[in-house]
C-alpha cells in the first residue's frame, strides 16, 4: 500500500530534481549458465587423464576452506580444484562489489578453533587481548545503525517497530528470555544445547526432541502465537534458510537465536556482526588470494568413480571432457549432487531464492531513519535489501542494493520452477514494485536492476534433520571426504568451513601427512 | 439597524453560500498574508500586497461573469468547487512551493488571484441567479450584508480561534472543505436548465472535492509537524535545498543567521567569537601553519580567521555541500560576512565526504586542522566522530601538528562533548578540552588534539584584529568551571562506527534539556 505521506514526498522529491524524466532501468538475469550447465547432461568422449593427490569439488565456501586448510599444513603435494560456475564463492560471491548471497558473519564462539584460526589469518582478528578475547578488525564490525524496519508508515531503527502493543511486547521479552535460557543450557554430554558449528551441539536426545517438531508447533506450544514474535521468528527463518517455521525444526529455529555466544567478554559487542561492502565476497577472495592451486571455473563434474586406491573425476570444462584421477576427493558440492554417483544417507533440500542487484544513483529515501547497512521490511514479499554504501563509511552516496527474496511460500521445486522461465523485466517489475511502498523516489535512483536465481541456495533444516545427532557424520566412500554446508542442515560460512576444515584434515590424514594441530 | 433584510425565503440555500463563500474567501486570503508574513518577512508589505493583487483579482472575477450566460447555478457550483479546492490546498502548497521552488513570490500571487477571480466570480453570478425571487434592491441588500458579515465572521476567527487551534495548513484544508460543502448543497437547487446527467456530474464533483479535502485535513498532522521545523522567528532571506541538507539564511536588523536542517550554525552577531575560539588555538598550538585543512566549516568563517596567520600557504577545505560553498563563495552579502575568504588564491574548496577523502589523502601532510561538522544529531553525522575517523585524521597530520574539533556544548550536550573527548583521546592524540561562550549556542566546547604531544595554544602570538581572544582570555578557555565538569563520566565512551554511541548521547542530552526546560 503506498500511503499518502510516502507518495506527497516522492512527487516533491521529483519535483525538486527539476522534474526530469525516469530513465527507464536497464538489466539482466545473471548466472543462468551456471543453471543450464549444471543441469545439461552432454557426454563427450574423454581427453587427457591428470593425476593429483587431491581433487577439491566445488570452490564455494566449503571448498575453499579445504583448499586453505591444505596450504596451512604446509601440503606440497598436487592439488586440483574445479568449480561449476563463472566464478567462485558459490552463494557467498561477492567481485561486484557486492553481495550476491550471504552477506555477513557471526563473531566466533570460543569453541570454534576452525572459525577463529581463518578469521585471524585473513586479518579479520587482528589479535588476542591477554583474557583471550579476540580484537577485531574494526573496519569489518557492522557500522552503526545495523538494521532498520519499513513498518507501513517508517522506517526505524531495530527489527521491531517502536511501539509495540503491550502483549506483543511481552511476548517478544518472553521469547528473549527462553532464547537466553537455552543459550546457556548444556546437555548430559556437557556441550550446549546449541553451538556453531552445528557439530558442537549436544547430542542429548533431550534437546534432540525438538528437531522432531516445526518451530511453528513449538511457538504455539509455549504460547508465543502474537504477531511480533511470530514475525521475528518467520523473519530469521526466512533470513537464514530461506524456509518458514511451519517447514523448519523447533531446533534449527532456536539455533538461529540461541546459538551465537561469543566469549562472556565479548558481550560487549552485543549482536554485532562482521560484514564489508562486498558481503561474504571479501571473504571468498581473502581465501582463494591463500590457496596456491587456481580453481578452473566453469568446470562441472560429470562423473564420480570411488575405487579402492583412488577416485576417477570425469569433467566437462567447456568443449573439453578430461579425467581426474585423485588419491582423494573433497567433495565440495550438494550431497544431492554427491548422492549421483555415490550413497549419501540423507540429503536436505537446499531453498531457492531471487537475489536482485539495484544499481543506484543515490539511497532510495523514505519517512524515518534515512539509512540502515539492512533494511528490512514488512508486509513485503522480500526480506529487504543491504546497501554495499554502508560498510564503506559513504553511507549515502551510490550504492548497490541487495536485495533478498527467498521463495518460501511453496515446495522448494516449485520456486525452482517458477524461477526458471521467468524474464527479466517481471523479475526487475516484482523487485521494484515491493520496495515501492517504503520508496517512493526509487524509480528516479535506480539504473540498473540484475537479477539472480540461486534454485539451491540456502539448506533447509526441515523437521526431523537434526534428530540424529550423527546424521551429518557421513563419509559415502573412505576417499570421499563431504564438504559442504548441508551436511550441516544450514548454510552458514561457520558451517561451510567447518566440514571444508574438517575434511581437508581428513584427506591430509589419508595421505599419511596428518597435520599437527586439529582445528575440526 | 436599518436597512436589515426580511427573513431568508426559500433560496436560503444560496443565502447561507452567500456567508461561507465570503468568509472562505477572507480566509483563504489572510492565510496566503500571513504565510508571505512568515516566510518573507515585512508584513507590512507582504499584507498589502496580497489582499490587493486579491481584491483586484476580485474585480477581474466580477468582470468576467458577464461572460457567463446560460446555466448559471451549475457555473456556480462548477467556480465553488474550484474555489474550494485551490484555497483548500493554499496553504500546504504554498508550504511546499517555498521549499522546493525559486518561484515562490510568483506562485504566491498567482495563487491568491486565482482565489480572487473564483471569489469574484461567485457574487454577480448568485445575484443573477437570485433576481427571479426578490427585488433587485432587497436582494444587493441581503447579498451585500451577508458578503460583509462573513468577512467580519473571518477576520475575528483567524486571529481568535482559527490560528491558535488549527494552524494554518488545516485552516485553509477546513475552509475549502467548507466551500466544497456549500457548492454540494447548491446542487440541490439546481433548476430544470440542468439536464439530469449534469446534475449528478456536478455532486460528484463537489463530493470529490470534499473527500480529496477531507483526506489532506486528516493527513495535515505530520505536514504540520515537519514544516514546524522550518520556521523561523527571523524572516527568511535566502533558503536552498540540496541532496544533502536544507541550508536557511535568516536575516533582522544586522543580525544574519545561517540554519543546517533547523540547526543555528551561526548569528553574525557572535560568530567571531565561536570562529576565533575554533581557530587560533590550534594554529598557535602547531609547530607549522603553512598547510591547514578545514573538515566541514563550509560558510568559510573559520577560513576568514585561518587567513589572519601569515604564515598560511596553503588552505584546503572539505565540505560535503556544493550549494554551501557555492553561496558563500558567490552572493556577495555572505562574502561580506566571511570576508570572501573561499575566493582567496590560497583556499582550494573540495566537495566531498570528508570521512572518504581522508581515506585517500597520503599520510602526514597537515600542518594544521579544523574539525567543524554540525552536531552529531544523525548516524551520518556521527560518523564524522567516531574513532575511525580520528584515526585517519591524525595519519593525514605532519609530525607536531594540532587539530580541533568542534565538539557540541559541555553546558548542555555533557555526555556527547566527553565522548568526543574521549573519542579523539582513544586514537592517540593529546587532548586538551576547552570551552567559550557564545551567546547564540551558549556555553560551547572544543577539544584541542596534538598530534604528538599535548598540544601548546600559548606557544605563539596571537594574529592582529581579533574582537574577543587575546592571551588573557585564551588561558580561561581551558578552565573549566565545577559545572562544566559534573557531566564528565570517570569512563570516557568512545564513539565507533559499529556502535555509534555518540548520536544516542547527543539525543539523550536534548531530550532531558528539552525536560526541564
Amino acid at each position: 500500500m503506498i500511503t499518502r505521506r510516502g507518495l506527497l514526498a516522492g512527487v516533491l522529491a521529483t519535483g525538486c530534481a527539476g522534474g526530469e524524466r525516469t530513465p527507464p532501468v536497464v538489466g539482466e538475469i545473471v548466472g543462468r549458465s551456471d543453471a543450464e550447465r549444471g543441469h545439461a547432461s552432454g557426454s563427450g568422449a574423454v581427453a587427457g587423464s591428470e593425476r593429483v593427490d587431491v581433487a577439491i569439488l566445488g570452490a564455494g565456501i566449503g571448498g575453499l576452506s579445504a583448499a586453505w586448510r591444505l596450504r596451512r599444513a604446509g601440503f606440497d603435494g598436487t592439488v586440483a580444484h574445479v568449480e561449476l560456475g563463472d566464478r567462485i564463492g558459490g552463494t557467498a560471491q561477492g567481485d561486484g562489489g557486492f553481495p550476491w548471497g550471504a552477506h555477513y558473519v557471526t563473531l566466533p564462539n570460543p569453541g570454534a578453533a576452525h572459525y577463529r584460526a581463518i578469521l585471524a589469518d585473513l586479518g579479520v582478528i587482528t589479535g588476542f587481548d591477554p583474557d583471550g578475547r579476540p580484537r577485531f578488525d574494526d573496519r569489518a564490525l557492522c557500522y552503526a545503525p545495523q538494521e532498520r524496519l519499513w513498518d507501513g508508515q517508517r522506517w526505524t531503527e531495530g527489527l521491531l517497530p517502536e511501539t509495540l502493543a503491550p502483549q506483543d511486547a511481552a511476548q517478544v521479552a518472553a521469547f528473549e528470555a527462553l532464547c537466553r535460557a537455552w543459550r546457556d543450557r548444556r546437555g548430559a554430554d556437557g556441550l550446549r544445547a546449541f553451538d556453531i558449528p552445528v557439530a558442537h551441539s549436544s547430542a542429548d536426545p533431550a534437546f534432540r526432541e525438538l528437531a522432531r517438531i516445526s518451530f511453528a508447533d513449538w511457538l504455539a506450544a509455549q504460547g508465543l502465537d502474537g504477531w511480533a514474535v511470530r514475525w521475528l521468528a518467520r523473519y530469521a527463518v526466512r533470513d537464514d534458510f530461506g524456509s518458514e517455521p511451519e517447514a523448519v525444526s523447533a531446533w534449527a529455529g532456536l539455533h538461529y537465536h540461541c546459538a551465537r555466544a561469543p566469549d562472556p567478554a565479548m558481550r560487549d559487542l552485543g549482536t554485532q556482526v562482521l560484514t564489508w561492502p562486498q558481503g561474504n565476497g571479501w571473504l571468498v577472495a581473502a581465501l582463494a588470494a591463500r590457496s596456491p592451486w587456481p580453481v578452473a571455473t566453469g568446470a562441472v563434474v560429470r562423473q564420480l568413480e570411488a575405487e579402492d586406491e583412488q577416485v576417477r573425476v570425469v569433467v566437462v570444462q567447456g568443449e573439453r571432457t578430461r579425467e581426474i584421477v585423485a588419491r582423494t576427493v573433497i567433495a565440495a558440492l550438494p550431497s544431492r549432487v554427491v548422492a549421483r554417483w555415490l550413497p549419501v544417507a540423507t540429503v536436505p533440500d537446499l531453498a531457492p531464492w531471487r537475489i536482485a542487484a539495484l544499481h543506484v544513483d543515490r539511497l532510495p529515501s523514505g519517512p524515518g531513519l534515512a539509512f540502515a547497512w539492512d533494511s528490512v521490511l514488512l508486509g513485503a514479499r522480500g526480506l529487504g535489501y543491504v546497501s554495499n554504501a554502508h560498510q564503506t563509511g559513504a553511507f549515502r552516496g551510490p550504492a548497490v542494493l541487495t536485495y533478498y527474496d527467498p521463495l518460501s511460500g511453496g515446495l522448494p521445486a516449485d520456486g525452482r520452477r517458477a524461477l526458471l522461465g521467468a524474464a527479466w523485466a517481471d523479475e526487475a517489475d516484482l523487485v521494484l514494485a515491493d520496495l515501492a511502498p517504503a520508496h517512493p523516489d526509487l524509480r528516479a535512483v535506480v539504473r540498473r536492476v540484475d537479477v539472480r536465481h540461486w534454485g539451491h541456495g540456502t539448506t533447509i533444516p526441515a523437521v526431523g534433520l537434526h534428530a540424529d545427532p550423527g546424521w551429518h557424520h557421513v563419509q559415502p566412500h573412505p576417499r570421499v571426504w563431504l564438504a559442504h554446508t548441508d551436511r550441516s542442515g544450514m548454510s552458514l560460512f561457520e558451517e561451510a568451513s567447518w566440514h571444508g576444515v574438517r575434511a581437508a584434515e581428513g584427506a591430509l590424514a589419508q595421505l599419511g601427512r596428518p597435520p599437527a594441530e586439529r582445528l575440526c | 439597524m436599518r436597512g436589515v433584510p426580511p427573513p431568508l425565503p426559500l433560496g436560503g440555500v444560496l443565502y447561507v453560500s452567500v456567508l461561507a463563500i465570503a468568509t472562505c474567501g477572507l480566509v483563504y486570503e489572510l492565510c496566503a498574508g500571513a504565510l508571505a508574513t512568515y516566510l518573507l518577512g515585512n508584513s507590512v508589505t507582504q499584507f498589502s500586497l496580497v489582499i490587493g493583487t486579491y481584491l483586484s483579482a476580485m474585480g477581474v472575477g466580477s468582470y468576467l461573469s458577464r461572460y457567463v450566460e446560460r446555466d448559471l447555478l451549475a457555473r456556480f457550483v462548477e467556480v465553488e468547487v474550484v474555489v474550494a479546492l485551490v484555497g483548500g490546498v493554499s496553504a500546504p502548497l504554498l508550504f511546499a512551493l517555498f521549499a522546493w521552488s525559486p518561484a515562490f513570490r510568483a506562485l504566491l500571487y498567482a495563487l491568491v488571484a486565482l482565489i480572487g477571480i473564483g471569489v469574484g466570480l461567485e457574487l454577480p453570478l448568485l445575484i443573477r441567479i437570485l433576481e427571479r425571487q426578490a427585488a433587485l434592491k432587497d436582494l444587493v441588500a441581503r447579498v451585500m450584508f451577508l458578503d460583509y458579515v462573513g468577512a467580519l465572521l473571518a477576520s475575528v476567527l483567524f486571529p481568535a480561534v482559527l490560528v491558535p487551534r488549527l494552524g494554518l495548513l488545516r485552516t485553509t484544508l477546513a475552509f475549502g472543505l467548507l466551500n466544497a460543502a456549500v457548492a454540494l448543497a447548491a446542487t440541490s437547487v439546481l433548476g430544470e436548465e440542468t439536464a439530469p446527467r449534469a446534475r449528478s456530474r456536478l455532486r460528484v464533483l463537489a463530493f470529490g472535492a470534499m473527500v480529496l479535502l477531507a483526506g489532506a485535513f486528516a493527513g495535515s498532522a505530520a505536514w504540520e509537524h515537519r514544516i514546524e521545523a522550518d520556521l523561523f522567528a527571523d524572516p527568511v532571506v535566502l533558503r536552498a535545498t540540496s541532496p544533502y541538507q536544507h541550508l536557511t539564511i535568516t536575516s533582522r536588523g544586522g543580525d544574519t543567521r545561517l540554519f543546517i536542517d533547523g540547526q543555528l550554525q551561526f548569528s553574525t552577531v557572535d560568530e567571531y567569537r565561536y570562529h576565533e575560539a575554533l581557530v587560533h588555538p590550534v594554529m598557535a598550538a602547531s609547530r607549522r601553519r603553512e598547510r591547514v585543512l578545514v573538515l566541514g566549516g563550509g560558510d568559510g568563517l573559520a577560513v576568514r580567521e585561518i587567513l589572519r596567520w601569515p604564515e598560511v600557504r596553503q588552505v584546503v577545505l572539505v565540505d560535503l555541500d556544493p550549494q554551501m560553498t557555492k553561496l558563500f563563495s558567490s552572493r556577495p552579502e555572505l562574502e561580506a560576512i566571511n570576508a570572501d575568504s573561499l575566493n582567496d588564491p590560497r583556499v582550494t574548496v573540495v566537495n566531498d565526504d570528508a570521512f572518504l577523502w581522508l581515506q585517500q589523502q597520503a599520510p602526514g601532510g597537515w600542518d594544521a586542522v579544523v574539525v567543524d561538522f554540525p552536531d552529531p544529531n544523525d548516524y551520518g553525522l556521527g560518523k564524522l566522530y567516531t574513532a575511525q575517523f580520528y584515526r585517519l585524521l591524525r595519519r593525514a597530520m605532519a609530525p607536531g601538528a594540532a587539530a580541533v574539533v568542534q565538539a557540541t556544548s559541555p553546558m548542555w550536550s555533557p555526555g556527547a562533548y566527553w565522548c568526543i573527548v574521549g573519542t579523539v583521546a582513544a586514537e592517540g592524540f593529546s587532548v586538551r578540552p576547552y570551552h567559550a561562550y557564545v551567546p547564540a549556542f551558549g556555553e560551547w566546547g572544543f577539544v584541542l588534539a596534538g598530534r604528538d604531544a599535548a598540544p601548546d595554544p600559548e606557544a605563539g602570538p596571537m594574529p592582529e584584529g581579533l574582537r574577543f581572544l587575546d592571551r588573557d582570555v585564551l588561558r580561561t578557555l581551558f578552565v573549566f568551571p565545577q559545572d562544566l565538569q559534573r557531566g564528565r563520566p570517570a569512563d570516557l565512551p568512545v564513539n565507533r562506527l559499529d556502535n555509534q554511541v555518540l548520536v544516542r548521547l547527543y539525543e539523550q542530552d536534548w531530550r532531558k534539556l528539552q525536560g526541564y526546560r
